[in-house]
């Protein structure tokens, strides 16, 4: 069994080879069978009439993607390479399919954003959109790819410049800890192995990046944090009820005391259960069955929260939050929409808009504002018609996300 | 294709999405074609659901399946209690290949979705399996003409099961992570009974199950699933290399599946 498993999201601008990298990884790991290759072969001799291989062929896709040249929907490929599984999420590059983008992004461990070096391509719209939502998303491990090396000759100069560019909007958005990779997915320079094209390079390859990426535990890390338990069903068992439920965070044990909010009840763990075998410790990640002391399990529902009594959330009716605007849609204050936040969900209404921007094109935020446009990213203030758990998104990831919809979804969002 | 994923996880994952399934849906059901995956399907809705497959199983019958098969499924229906819809399907001469499928199974479907109410259909698909199932979502809305509108899918944020306003029915797709040897690996740890023809007889076993029209079977002398695993480990061919629908165009699947085909 592979060591670790780990998901990377491919960030950037439709053009720009993100998926030609994934191609070049899956081709030189040999993560693909023999027929899968040729199959892709024959595709690039029927559809772009050329002999040398198209990498980007090597990805699921759709009769548009291939004939259009780019992808539609977020796909996914995984590369086995030493004893680790890396899930790489390619995502549509194109603006207008930001909540592919966004269904690709929201579970990845880490991130790496494309830009091409050729000419008239470099730092583009969706460059800038893909690293504002990731840093939304709070995608903290980035590394950036410089790609189409070969068509600025391998130029260190050029390289710089595009590097100093891109700090610029990195740190705009929050991102401190920085590395670019001159890269040609298309040639192999600096995927697997150091180029000779690129003497002056000697930072890590891409793959190395992939790697120290790998090397995270985001496992403990996730069981380190507080216990937060969602309540998905609660099931009748004949004599007695179960509450069954994801552990997103943290331990719970038998015994242990718990609080259930927002239903404001205060019991102990009577009894867990995986499956059908009863265990004494759940940890993250796991689907457990618990039953509650007492008569705390008289009023528990879908959508109510477990979590240990000393590190018990206070509801709450309100919150600040940082939400972005899926393109198509608009949000004024006092719409009624619908929040959900797992198995959480109630009536919503932004109360109030303290500052929007447009992470594409504005440099200020606009002030005084009744109305959210798509691709308008806002700070503001949300009301529920009950109370709610929610926690700061940087300190508990799992009870500080959320999405607003009003039909369909219209917008993501982090408590702040 | 060396490593190989967490079989833990995987349970998980699809433990979370048919609870999800069944706590979000008025209406559930799940498709049983008594291959592998669709029995891994529901051996995973016994433990989830401790010990019981609390939703319907359909089975698409056009009555020319394997007779192994028809033995299987009564076998096991038996054993774990199922509630097995048999929904008959009508093959005609005059058709074969994607438009047999396409009339056959497609339509039978649409007829018992509209027939029982059904607003959740759960369907053992798996990403790896075939090109256009790796755009699938966990959550897939069919609109009212019973269509996958795959360049407009909502998005799945987080693992946040949306609102399907618009839609007939939801795709409900619990074991898209596996992959095909996950399945093999999973049936072996939990014992899962399997329909024979996946084992070889005269060097020669099915690796993907369909009707007896259009599916052919591999040289192989796996006779075991300890075998099956070994051999899945080294081969260089894809899953569905036996399936004819799948073949006659690069496209047809992503057409088959856009109408409403599993």
């Amino acid at each position: 069994m592979a060591e670790r498993e780990i998901k990377i999201s491919l960030l950037g601008h439709k053009d720009h080879g993100k998926s030609t990298l994934i191609g070049r990884l899956l081709y030189e790991t040999h993560s693909l069978t023999e027929d899968r290759v040729n199959e892709a072969r024959a595709m690039t001799k029927s559809v772009l009439g050329k002999d040398e291989l198209e990498y980007a062929f090597l990805l699921d896709s759709f009769e548009e993607e291939r004939e259009g040249g780019f992808t539609l929907d977020t796909t996914r490929a995984q590369v086995h390479h030493g004893g680790v599984i890396y899930e790489l999420i390619d995502v549509p590059g194109h603006k207008e399919l930001v909540k592919n983008m966004l269904t690709g992004a929201s579970l990845a461990h880490a991130a790496i954003l494309i830009v091409s070096a050729k000419e008239d391509e470099r730092l583009k719209d969706e460059t800038k959109l893909h690293l504002y939502l990731a840093s939304l998303l709070g995608i903290k491990n980035l590394v950036v790819t410089i790609n189409k090396i070969d068509t600025i000759s391998y130029n260190e100069e050029i390289f710089n410049s595009i590097k100093e560019e891109m700090t610029k909007i990195l740190k705009s958005f929050g991102y401190e800890k920085l590395s670019f990779v001159p890269v040609s997915a298309r040639k192999g320079d600096n995927v697997m192995a150091l180029s000779e094209a690129t003497p002056w390079y000697k930072g890590k390859t891409v793959i190395e990046f992939m790697e120290e990426f790998s090397r995270i535990d985001y496992e403990k890390e996730i069981e380190e944090l507080p216990a937060r338990m969602f309540v998905q069903d609660i099931y009748d068992m004949g004599d007695e009820k179960i509450l069954v439920g994801r552990l997103d965070t943290g331990k719970l044990r038998v015994g242990q005391e718990v609080a259930v909010e927002p239903l404001g009840v205060s019991t102990a763990i009577d009894e867990m259960k995986i499956r059908n075998d009863s265990v004494k410790e759940g940890r993250a990640g796991q689907n457990l069955g618990v039953m509650l002391k007492g008569d705390g399990m008289a009023d528990v529902k879908r959508g109510n929260v477990c979590m240990p009594a000393d590190s018990r959330a206070e509801p709450v009716k309100s919150i600040s939050a940082k939400i972005f605007c899926l393109p198509g849609n608009e949000i004024k204050t006092g719409d009624e929409l619908t929040i959900t936040c797992a198995s959480q969900e109630a009536n919503a209404k932004i109360s109030d808009i303290a500052e929007k921007m447009n992470p594409i094109v504005d440099s200020e935020p606009k002030k005084d504002v009744d109305d959210i446009a798509g691709w308008e990213a806002a700070e503001v203030k949300i009301e529920f018609n009950e109370p709610l758990v929610f926690e700061s998104f940087s300190k508990l990831p799992h009870t500080g996300r959320f999405v607003l919809s009003k039909g369909g979804v219209v917008a993501v969002g982090v408590v702040i | 294709m060396a490593e190989l994923q967490d079989l833990d996880k995987l349970e998980e994952q699809s433990i979370f999405i048919l609870r999800e399934a069944k706590a979000k849906f008025k209406n559930i059901a799940g498709l049983w074609s008594m291959g592998k995956d669709s029995t891994v399907m529901l051996a995973l809705a016994r433990k989830a659901f401790f010990g019981k497959v609390p939703f319907p199983v359909i089975h698409i019958d056009n009555g020319i399946d394997f007779p192994e098969t028809y033995e299987y499924r009564k076998k096991l229906a038996d054993e774990w209690n199922l509630d097995l819809i048999v929904a008959k399907s009508i093959i005609r001469d005059d058709i074969s290949g994607i438009k047999c499928c396409g009339a056959n199974k497609t339509d039978a479907l649409k007829e018992l979705l509209d027939e029982r109410g059904f607003d959740g259909l759960i369907v053992s698909i798996r990403r790896d399996e075939h090109g256009i199932r790796a755009k699938e979502r966990h959550f897939s809305p069919r609109d009212k003409q019973f269509k996958w509108n795959y360049d407009d899918q909502p998005p799945e944020v987080w693992d946040f099961t949306s609102k399907f306003e618009d839609s007939s029915h939801v795709r409900i797709h619990p074991l898209l992570q596996w992959n095909e040897v996950d399945t093999w690996r999973y049936v072996k740890r939990e014992n899962i009974p399997m329909n024979p023809l996946y084992f070889s007889r005269n060097g020669k076993r099915f690796r993907s199950l369909g009707c007896t029209k259009c599916t052919v079977s591999v040289e192989s002398n796996a006779k075991t699933i300890d075998e099956i695993i070994e051999e899945l480990k080294s081969t260089d061919i894809a899953e569905r290399s036996g399936r004819m629908q799948d073949k006659e165009k690069e496209n047809v699947m992503q057409r088959l599946r856009a109408l409403g085909y599993m």
